[in-house]
C-alpha cells in the first residue's frame, strides 16, 4: 500500500519534471538524532502537488521548482519541517516523540500509540538526551507521570528505588524491568545513551507479564541500526564537576560551646571557660568538588539484509564525599545485530558487557562518614600538631570518629562484571503468521572486597586487621516462544492474536572468605589468605542446607487478542497462566486475566473534520496481576536454622559443633500477591497536535500481601536463623489521578518551543492486616540502640506511617507539670519531664503518658508529585529545563546523636532557655530527657520539595558548516543537574529514601545527591 | 492452514505439559519432617538445642540488674537499654519488649528445639540413643526452669505419660498458641521440670568425653535447685533437694578451686574445671554482627559489663558500663576475703580513666568482664568467649546447706564452712551460732559467693526477702516479670492467660 503510494508520487514527480522549466532542487534528508539518512521521506513543494520521496541514501531531487518555493518534509515518527527551497539542501528532521504513529512496546509485540488502550508512557531517546542522566532512572523522574524515583544515597553508582503508582506491597515494590527482553535488577549496568526508548506499563496493560506485573513493568529498548544505511558514528562525551547539593546548618564553634555549657548546666565548673572563635567546619572538610566524565562511541549502519549497531562507553565518577574513595566507573560494550536470512526469516542478536567498580565509604547511618561529619565536635582541629588526623578522645562523643581519618582508612570495593546476550528468530509465514523465539541470558559476577585496618580513632578504635573477600555469581535466562497472527478483514476489522510461552530461570551462588589478624600490618593490598584466622563465608553446615545458593523458575503461557474496528473501537484481552517454583504446593499456578477497551472518538464522522481536535481517545482497563517476590521454599520447613555450639575444648582450636535446627517455618499455602488494577483515562491532541493532554484515574488494590508477621514466642521462631511462616494476610490500596499536558509550537522558522507539566496524586491505604495479635507490623528504628520502632503497617493507615508521640509545645514552668501530675492516676503525668521539655499529648486521655498515647505522625509517601519541562530551540541554540516536585512526604530527622559533645543544628539556637523563650525547640540537656528518649513529632518534618533537576543549553552547527566539515551533527552543551532544591526540610536530601515499605523516610544522614555542572559534546559523522 | 493450526496446538500442549515439571525445584538439604534417620541426625538436632543455651546471656543480665546489688548503668545521655533500666528500678511493665521479650522468646525457642528432637525420639533406633534423649530432657528442663523463674506459671503443652503429667514431647506448631493454657501453678511447672530431670539422670554419664555435654552431676544439681525453688511452695521438696545435692557432693567429682586457681576461676583458662558443674560454652571464633547477636557463638553479656570507652587497659576491653556493683555490696566483703578481688574490678580511684556512665560507682563486675585475652573474630567485639558458670560447686554446697537446714539435715554447717574456707583460706570464719541464724548466714554467703552471676534476685524472691531488699520491689507483683503484652496479644491470650498479678 505504502509502496504503491510512493511509486505514484515518484511517477507524479517525474511527470512534473517532464513538463516544467523551473530550477532543480536536490539534497539529503537525515535524522537529527543520529545523522542517519532517512529513506522514503515525503517532500512536497508547498501549495503544489509536486514533490519527491527520498531514496536509500536520503537523497532527493525535485525538478521544476519555482523560485521562493517552500518545501514540506513529512516522515512518520518525525516532526514536519518546512524549509525554503534551495539548490543543495542538507535537511535534518527531528524525531517526534508525541507522534501518534509512534510505536509502543507492550510486551511480546508492539502497537501503534493510537491503538494503545492502557496507561503506557513512552520516553524516547531525545528526551533522555535532554536530561543527560548518569543513570537511567534519573530520566524517569518528573518525565513520566506516576513514576517516583528515590535513592538511598547520592553516592556514585548507588541504586535507586523506582515506584510506579505508589507502594503496592509491604514486600518488594520494584517494577519488572526488561532491557531488550532481558530481566535487569540493577540499572547501573546500562549506559543511558544506548537507549532508544523506555516504555512504562502502569496499569493492567502490564498483565501480559502476569504474576510479575503488579509493581508495573518498564520495557527498555536499546538502539538498533537501520537497514540500507551507511556506517555512521556517534560520539558523545561530557565532563564536569559535582558538588554537594546541600550542607546542613550546624552550630559554629562558639555557639556550640555556649550550647554545651548550657546543656552541662554546671555554671561553677563549665565545660568551656572561654568560648572558642574558630574551629573546623567538618562538612567543608568532608565535601569535595568531584570530577565526572563520560565518553560514548557508537556506530551503526546496515546493508540490504542486515542492520547493526555497536558501541562502547566509559563513565568515571568521583564522589562528593571522599572523591576517589567513593569512585564509580563503568565500562560498557554492546552489539545489536539484525539479519534477514530470507524476506520472512529474521535473526536478531544483542550482547552487552559491563564492568563496573564502586568504592564504598560507610554511609547512611550510625558510623557513616557524613553522620560523623555532622555530629563531630566543631572545636576539634582536623589534624594534631604532628599532622596526623586528630583523635576524638572526649568520652562524651562516643562512637564518633574523625570523618577524614575514616575516609583515609576505608578500603571497600565492589566490582560487577556482567554479560547479557540475546538471540531471537522471527519467521513469518502465510502472510499473517509470525512465529518468534527469543532467548535472553545474563551472567553476572559480583565481588566485594574490603579491608579494615587497625586504627586509633580515639574512642572508637578498631583492633587487628580484617579482610573480607566475598563473591557471587548470578545466572538467569528467559526463553520466550510465541506466535502472532495479524489480519484485517474487509479493511475494517483488524485482529491480532498472540499465543506464547515463557520459561524463566534464575540462580545464584555466594562464596568467599573473611579473615582477621591480630598483627596490624595495615597493608590494604594483603589478601584474605594473609590473615591468621580465616573463615569461609558459609560453613559446611550452611552449604549443606543450601544457604549459599538460590534457584527460581517461572513457567508461563499467555495469550492476547487485540481487535479494532476501523481504528475506532479498540479491544484488548490478555490471559496469562504462571507457575513458579516459589509458590506453595497448594497454589502452584495462577491465572491472570486483564482487558482494556478504547474509543478513538476523533475518528468518528462527527469529529473527523474538526479543525481543532486532532485526536481524542477514551480508554479503560481492568486486570488481575500478581507480585511473585516470595521467599524461596517458603512453603516448606527446612533445617536452615543456626545450630552451632562451642564444644568447649581447651585446645584453643576453633572447632565448632554444627548441628541442625528448623529455619523458616513453612506455609504450604503460600502464594503470590494479587492486584486488581483499574484505570480510566483519555489522550487528546489539539490545535494541529500542538497541545496534547493525557489523564488517568487509577486504583490498585493488592490483596494477599505476603507478611512475615510477628508471632507468639511459643512457636520458637525467635531462634537464630528461624522465622515465622510468611502468610498471605493483608491488602493495600493505591489510588489517584495522573495528568500530563504538553504544548509545542513553532513561532518562526528559527524558534520552536515546548512546555510540559504533569502531576500524579497518590493515596495509599492499608485495607487489612490479618496477622493475629494487634494486627500491626512494625518497622524502622529510631536513634541508637533504643529499640524504638518508628513505622507501622496497620489497617486504615498509609503503608509505613510514622507512629509516635504527639507534642504540643514545651513545658514552660514546673507549675504546669505539677498540675498535670496532680491529675494523673499515680501522680506522674510523664516521668522525668522538666520545664523546657516537649509536652507530650495524652491522646487516650487516661491522665498520663503511656505507650498507648502514640499516634499517627505522618507518612513518608508523597501526596502529589509533579514534573515540569520546558525547552526551546532558537536558530542553533537549544535549551531545556525540568523540575520535579514532591509534596506531602514526611521525613524523620534521625541523624543527630544525643551525646553532649555531638554537634547540633542551628535550630538549637532557638532552644528553650527559660520560661517563654521558646515553645518549639526543647532545652539543652546533657543527660537523658524525654526529648531524646522517645520518638515524637519533634523529629518529623515535612520533606516536600521542588528540585530543579536539569538545565541544558546547547549549540549546534548548521548543516552547511557541517557538510563542509564532513560531519552530520556537531553540538556542544553545558548542563547542570540538581541545581537547586527548594525545601523546608533540615536534613541533606528530602528526596532520599531507603525504599523500605515499612521504615522508609528515616534520615540517618542520607548522602545528598550531587549538583553537577557538565560540558559536553555530541558529534555524528 | 489447518496443518499449521494443528502443529501449533500440539506444540502448545507439549509446552504446557513440560512447564509443570520445569518449575519443580527441590530444596537443598533435609526437610524438617523428613529427618532423624540415623544417629548423626539425632546428634545434629541435639546441637541445635544446645545452641539455644548461648542466648541465655540476656537472662543473666536481667537477673543481675534486677537484684539489689547491681545498678543498670549504661550511657548517661539517653535511656540506654530502657528495659534494663526499668528492671533495675522495678518499674518494668508489660510494654517492656526488649530483653524481657527476648528471654521469653529465646527460652521458648530452646524448649521447641529440644521438643523437636523428642517428638521424633522413637523414629530410628541405634545404640546410645538414650543418652541423646536424656540430654534433650535436661535441656528442656533448663529452658523451662528459666522461663518459670522469670514468668511464673508459663503456658505449656502438657500430656500424661506413664500416669504422670509431663511436658508434651512435641513442638508447638502454628495455631496451637491459640489453645495452649498456663500450667495451673508455679509449683506444677516445677513438678514438670523435675520429671524431665528424673528421666534424664539415669541415662546421663557421670563424665562426658566432650566437655560441653551435660553430665549426670549437672542434671542432679539442676534437679536439686528446682526442688529448692519448689520448696518455697511445698516445704516437703527441701528434703528431696537435700537428697539430690548429697548425690552430687557424694560423687566426689567436684571440688572448690583455691588460691590462684580460684583467682582465675572466671578466666577462660579455667573453664570447665573441677568446680564447674554446668557451664554454657561460648567462643569468640565466629564474628558477631549487630544484625543477629544471638547468631554468634560468643556471649554478649561481658560487653555490657566493661568500663565505657575510652578505656585503655592491658587486661580488659572497653564495654558499655552496665551491671555496676554497689558500694554496699563491696563493703560486705572483708579485705582478706579472696572473693573480693574476683568479684570487683575496682576503678574507684581512676574514675577519669574511662567514660562514667549512669549510676557509676567505679566498680565493675569482674566475673564477667570483656577480657583482652579472649580472642574474638570480627570487628564488632560482641562475641566474648567467657563461659557462663551456670552451676558452680560452691553454689551446690550452699544450696545443699540451705536444703539441709530447711529439711533438718545435719551437714549445713559443713557445706557452708567449705565455701568460707575457700574464701578466707582458713577456718577462722567457720560458722558459729554467735553469728545468728544459720539459714540467714547461708543466704548472706550466697549473696557474696555468687555476686554478679545472676542468682541473687531469684534467691531473694524464693526466700521472700525481695520486697525488703530491693528498692521499688512490690510484693505479690515483682516476684515474676510481666509477660510482654505483645505476647499475650499474639497468642490471643489477654484473657486466657491473663497478665501476671499486679502488672
Amino acid at each position: 500500500m505504502k509502496k504503491m503510494f510512493y511509486t505514484a508520487l515518484m511517477t507524479l514527480a517525474f511527470a512534473f519534471t517532464a513538463t516544467a522549466q523551473n530550477t532543480t532542487v536536490s539534497g539529503t534528508v537525515k535524522s537529527s538524532a543520529d545523522g542517519l539518512p532517512l529513506i522514503g521521506v515525503n517532500i512536497i513543494v508547498k501549495n503544489t502537488s509536486s514533490g519527491a520521496v527520498s531514496d536509500f541514501d536520503g537523497n532527493f531531487t525535485i525538478n521544476n521548482v519555482q523560485p521562493n518555493a517552500t518545501l514540506v518534509f513529512t516522515y512518520i515518527g518525525f516532526e514536519t519541517l518546512e524549509l525554503a527551497a534551495s539548490a543543495n539542501m542538507n535537511v535534518s528532521l527531528n524525531e517526534d516523540n508525541e507522534s501518534l504513529d509512534e510505536i509502543v512496546v507492550i510486551g511480546y509485540g508492539t502497537q501503534k500509540k493510537k491503538e494503545v488502550t492502557g496507561a503506557v508512557t513512552v520516553l524516547g531517546s531525545k528526551a533522555i538526551e535532554k536530561l543527560n542522566p548518569v543513570r537511567v532512572e534519573q530520566a524517569l523522574q518528573g518525565q513520566v507521570a506516576g513514576v517516583n524515583v528515590t535513592s538511598g544515597s547520592g553516592s556514585p553508582g548507588a541504586g535507586s528505588n523506582i515506584r510506579i503508582r505508589g507502594v503496592s506491597t509491604n514486600g518488594d515494590s520494584a517494577p519488572l524491568i526488561l532491557v531488550d527482553g532481558i530481566r535487569v535488577g540493577d540499572l547501573s549496568a546500562i549506559n543511558p545513551s544506548d537507549i532508544k526508548s523506555i516504555n512504562v506499563l502502569k496499569d493492567a496493560t502490564a498483565g501480559i507479564y502476569g504474576v510479575q506485573a503488579a509493581n508495573g513493568v518498564i520495557l527498555i529498548t536499546t538502539k538498533t541500526g537501520r537497514k540500507n544505511a551507511e556506517l555512521k558514528f556517534q560520539f558523545d562525551s561530557y565532563t564536569g564537576v559535582q558538588q554537594t547539593s546541600n550542607k546542613l546548618d550546624l552550630l559554629n564553634p562558639t555557639d556550640f560551646a555556649i550550647y554545651v555549657n548550657d546543656a552541662a548546666d554546671d555554671p561553677l565548673n563549665p565545660e568551656f571557660f572561654v568560648y572558642p572563635q574558630t574551629g573546623t567546619d567538618w562538612q567543608d572538610e568532608v565535601f569535595r568538588t568531584a570530577i565526572i566524565s563520560n565518553v560514548n562511541l557508537s556506530a551503526s549502519g546496515g546493508t540490504e539484509k542486515s542492520a547493526y549497531s555497536f558501541g562502547v562507553s566509559y563513565l568515571d565518577q568521583d564522589g562528593i564525599v571522599g572523591s576517589g574513595k567513593s569512585n564509580f566507573n563503568r565500562l560498557t560494550a554492546r552489539l545489536n545485530y539484525q539479519y534477514n536470512i530470507l524476506d520472512n526469516l529474521k535473526l536478531t542478536a544483542t550482547a552487552l558487557h559491563t564492568v563496573s567498580e564502586k568504592n564504598n565509604l560507610p554511609e547512611g547511618g550510625i558510623g557513616a562518614v557524613l553522620y560523623n561529619a555532622v555530629n563531630i565536635n566543631p572545636n576539634l582541629a582536623t589534624t594534631d600538631a604532628d599532622g596526623n588526623y586528630s583523635l576524638v578522645e572526649d568520652i562524651r562523643q562516643i562512637e564518633i570518629k574523625n570523618p577524614l581519618a575514616q575516609i583515609q582508612n576505608s578500603y571497600n570495593t565492589s566490582r560487577v562484571a556482567k554479560i547479557s546476550a540475546s538471540f531471537g528468530i522471527d519467521y513469518t509465514f502465510l502472510n499473517n503468521f509470525t512465529v518468534s523465539s527469543k532467548l535472553q541470558m545474563n551472567h553476572a559476577n559480583v565481588r566485594d572486597d574490603s579491608f579494615i585496618p587497625e586504627v586509633d580513632y580515639g574512642t572508637s578504635n578498631t583492633t587487628g586487621n580484617e579482610v573480607v573477600d566475598h563473591g557471587a555469581d548470578y545466572d538467569d535466562y528467559i526463553w520466550d516462544n510465541y506466535i502472532t497472527y495479524e489480519n484485517s478483514f474487509n479493511e475494517k476489522h483488524n485482529l491480532t492474536v498472540l499465543l506464547g510461552t515463557s520459561f524463566s530461570h534464575e540462580e545464584g551462588k555466594f562464596y568467599g572468605y573473611q579473615g582477621t589478624t591480630s598483627i596490624a600490618t595495615n597493608n590494604p593490598n594483603q589478601s584474605v589468605w594473609d590473615m591468621e584466622v580465616i573463615n569461609p563465608r558459609f560453613q559446611p553446615n550452611q552449604i549443606a542446607v543450601g544457604n549459599n545458593v538460590f534457584e527460581k523458575r517461572l513457567s508461563s503461557i499467555f495469550t492476547r487478542v487485540q481487535y479494532n474496528y476501523e481504528g475506532k473501537y479498540l479491544l484488548s484481552a490478555v490471559m496469562r497462566r504462571d507457575g513458579s517454583s516459589a509458590f506453595g504446593p497448594n497454589n502452584k499456578y495462577g491465572y491472570f486475566p486483564s482487558g482494556s477497551i478504547g474509543w478513538n472518538v476523533s475518528e468518528e464522522d462527527f469529529l473527523n473534520d474538526s479543525s481543532w481536535l486532532n485526536n481524542l481517545k477514551l480508554r479503560a482497563s481492568y486486570g488481575v496481576i500478581g507480585n511473585d517476590k516470595i521467599r524461596l521454599f517458603g512453603f516448606t520447613s527446612l533445617l536452615t536454622g543456626e545450630a552451632t555450639y562451642d564444644p568447649g575444648n581447651a585446645t584453643g582450636i576453633p572447632d565448632l559443633l554444627n548441628g541442625v535446627a528448623i529455619g523458616l517455618i513453612g506455609n504450604p499455602n503460600i502464594q503470590w500477591e494479587e492486584q486488581i488494577s483499574k484505570n480510566i483515562g483519555f489522550d487528546t491532541s489539539l490545535f494541529n497536535n500542538k497541545l496534547s493532554i493525557s489523564a488517568d484515574i487509577y486504583s490498585k488494590i493488592t490483596e494477599d500481601l505476603l507478611i512475615a508477621p510477628d508471632g507468639s514466642g511459643l512457636l520458637g521462631a525467635a531462634a537464630p536463623g528461624s522465622a515465622l511462616p510468611i502468610v498471605n494476610a493483608g491488602s493495600v490500596e493505591n489510588k489517584g489521578v495522573e495528568f500530563s499536558i504538553n504544548y509545542n509550537d513553532q513561532l518562526s522558522d528559527d524558534f520552536k518551543f515546548n512546555i510540559g507539566f504533569n502531576f500524579t496524586t497518590l493515596q495509599n491505604e492499608v485495607l487489612s492486616v490479618d496477622v493475629g495479635g494487634n494486627g500491626i507490623v512494625n518497622g524502622g528504628q529510631f536513634g541508637v540502640g533504643t529499640g524504638i520502632t518508628t513505622s507501622r503497617m496497620q489497617a486504615g493507615m498509609p503503608m509505613g506511617y510514622f507512629y509516635g508521640y504527639q507534642t504540643n509545645g514545651l513545658y514552660q514552668t514546673q507549675a504546669e507539670i505539677d498540675v498535670l501530675n496532680a491529675n494523673a492516676p499515680e501522680g506522674v503525668y510523664h516521668a522525668s519531664a522538666a520545664p523546657g521539655d516537649l509536652k507530650f499529648v495524652d491522646t487516650n486521655g487516661n491522665g498520663y503518658i503511656d505507650p498507648e498515647d502514640k499516634t499517627n505522625l505522618g507518612d513518608p509517601l508523597a501526596d502529589i508529585t509533579m514534573g515540569f519541562n520546558i525547552g526551546f530551540t532558537y536558530k542553533n541554540i537549544d535549551f531545556s529545563a525540568n523540575a520535579f516536585a514532591s509534596i506531602g512526604n514526611d521525613m524523620i530527622r534521625d541523624y543527630e546523636r544525643t551525646d553532649l559533645y555531638a554537634n547540633r543544628g542551628t535550630y538549637m539556637l532557638d532552644r528553650w532557655q527559660g520560661t517563654g523563650t521558646s515553645n518549639t525547640v526543647p532545652r539543652a540537656v546533657a543527660g537523658a530527657s524525654v526529648n531524646t528518649g522517645f520518638f515524637s513529632d519533634f523529629y518529623v518534618e515535612d520533606a516536600s520539595f521542588l528540585r530543579l533537576q536539569n538545565v541544558q543549553i546547547g549549540y549546534s552547527l548548521n548543516s552547511k558548516v557541517l557538510s563542509s566539515l564532513g560531519l552530520d551533527k556537531f553540538r556542544i552543551y553545558v548542563s547542570g543537574n540538581n541545581l537547586y532544591t527548594f525545601t523546608e526540610y533540615l536534613g541533606y536530601d528530602p528526596s532520599a529514601s531507603n525504599g523500605a515499605p515499612i521504615g522508609s523516610g528515616i534520615d540517618k544522614g542520607f548522602y545528598p545527591v550531587a549538583s553537577s555542572y557538565l560540558l559536553g559534546i555530541n558529534l555524528n559523522f | 492452514m489447518k496443518k499449521i493450526f494443528k502443529t501449533v496446538m500440539v506444540f502448545s500442549l507439549v509446552l504446557l505439559a513440560s512447564c509443570d515439571d520445569y518449575i519443580e525445584v527441590e530444596p537443598i538439604g533435609p526437610n524438617a519432617d523428613n529427618y532423624f534417620n540415623n544417629e548423626q541426625e539425632y546428634e545434629s538436632a541435639l546441637i541445635g538445642a544446645y545452641d539455644m543455651l548461648q542466648s541465655s546471656f540476656w537472662n543473666v543480665l536481667v537477673g543481675v540488674v534486677a537484684s539489689d546489688d547491681y545498678a543498670a548503668g549504661g550511657d548517661s545521655f539517653n535511656f540506654d537499654q530502657p528495659t534494663i533500666q526499668n528492671v533495675n528500678q522495678m518499674i518494668h511493665t508489660p510494654s517492656d519488649n526488649n530483653q524481657l521479650r527476648d528471654i521469653w522468646n529465646l527460652m521458648y525457642a530452646g524448649l521447641n528445639r529440644a521438643n523437636y528432637l523428642l517428638e521424633f525420639k522413637d523414629k530410628t533406633e541405634f545404640n546410645g540413643k538414650e543418652q541423646i534423649i536424656a540430654q534433650a530432657y535436661f535441656l528442656r528442663a533448663y529452658f523451662t526452669f528459666e522461663l518459670t523463674k522469670h514468668f511464673g506459671n508459663i503456658p505449656l503443652k502438657v500430656e500424661t505419660r506413664g500416669g504422670v503429667s509431663r511436658i508434651a514431647d512435641q513442638r508447638t506448631i502454628i495455631g496451637e498458641q491459640y489453645d495452649i493454657n498456663r500450667v495451673g501453678s508455679i509449683s506444677a511447672v516445677y513438678s514438670l521440670i523435675e520429671e524431665d530431670l528424673k528421666e534424664a539422670i539415669p541415662n546421663l554419664l557421670a563424665e562426658q568425653s566432650e566437655v560441653y555435654r551435660v553430665t549426670k552431676g549437672a542434671a542432679q544439681a539442676l534437679l536439686g535447685k528446682v526442688y529448692l525453688y519448689h520448696g518455697t511452695f511445698d516445704a516437703t521438696k527441701f528434703a528431696d533437694a537435700a537428697t539430690t545435692f548429697s548425690e552430687v557432693i557424694g560423687s566426689a567429682q567436684y571440688s572448690l578451686k583455691t588460691g590462684d586457681d580460684y583467682k582465675n576461676l572466671f578466666e577462660s583458662s579455667a573453664e570447665n574445671g573441677d568446680e564447674s558443674v554446668f557451664e554454657i560454652q561460648y567462643t569468640g571464633v565466629e564474628p558477631a554482627g549487630w544484625s543477629c547477636i544471638i547468631c554468634s557463638e560468643g556471649s554478649y553479656f561481658p560487653k555490657f559489663c566493661g568500663p565505657r570507652s575510652p578505656y585503655d587497659n592491658s587486661e580488659f576491653v572497653t564495654g558499655w558500663g552496665f551491671c555496676l556493683p554497689s558500694q554496699e555490696l563491696y563493703d560486705l566483703f572483708d579485705a582478706n576475703d579472696a572473693r573480693r578481688d574476683v568479684t570487683f574490678y575496682d576503678l574507684r580511684d581512676q574514675q577519669d580513666s574511662y567514660s562514667q556512665g549512669r549510676d557509676d560507682t567505679g566498680l565493675f563486675n569482674k566475673k564477667y568482664i570483656p577480657r583482652k585475652s579472649d580472642d574474638r573474630a570480627g570487628s564488632d567485639p560482641l562475641n566474648f568467649a567467657n563461659n557462663y558458670r551456670s552451676i558452680r560447686y560452691a553454689d551446690v554446697l550452699l544450696m545443699a546447706a540451705e536444703a539441709h537446714v530447711q529439711s533438718g539435715g545435719a551437714n549445713a554447717e559443713d557445706y557452708l564452712n567449705q565455701v568460707r574456707f575457700r574464701a578466707y583460706g582458713d577456718n577462722s570464719h567457720d560458722y558459729s551460732s554467735a553469728e545468728g541464724d544459720l539459714l540467714e548466714a547461708i543466704y548472706s554467703e550466697r549473696r557474696k559467693e555468687l555476686a554478679g552471676e545472676g542468682h541473687r534476685f531469684f534467691d531473694l524472691v524464693r526466700t521472700n526477702k525481695a520486697a525488703a531488699a530491693i528498692p521499688g520491689f512490690t510484693a505479690n507483683k515483682n516476684e515474676v516479670f510481666p509477660i510482654p503484652l505483645i505476647e499475650l496479644e499474639l497468642a490471643n491470650a489477654v484473657d486466657r492467660w491473663k497478665q501476671n498479678p499486679g502488672y
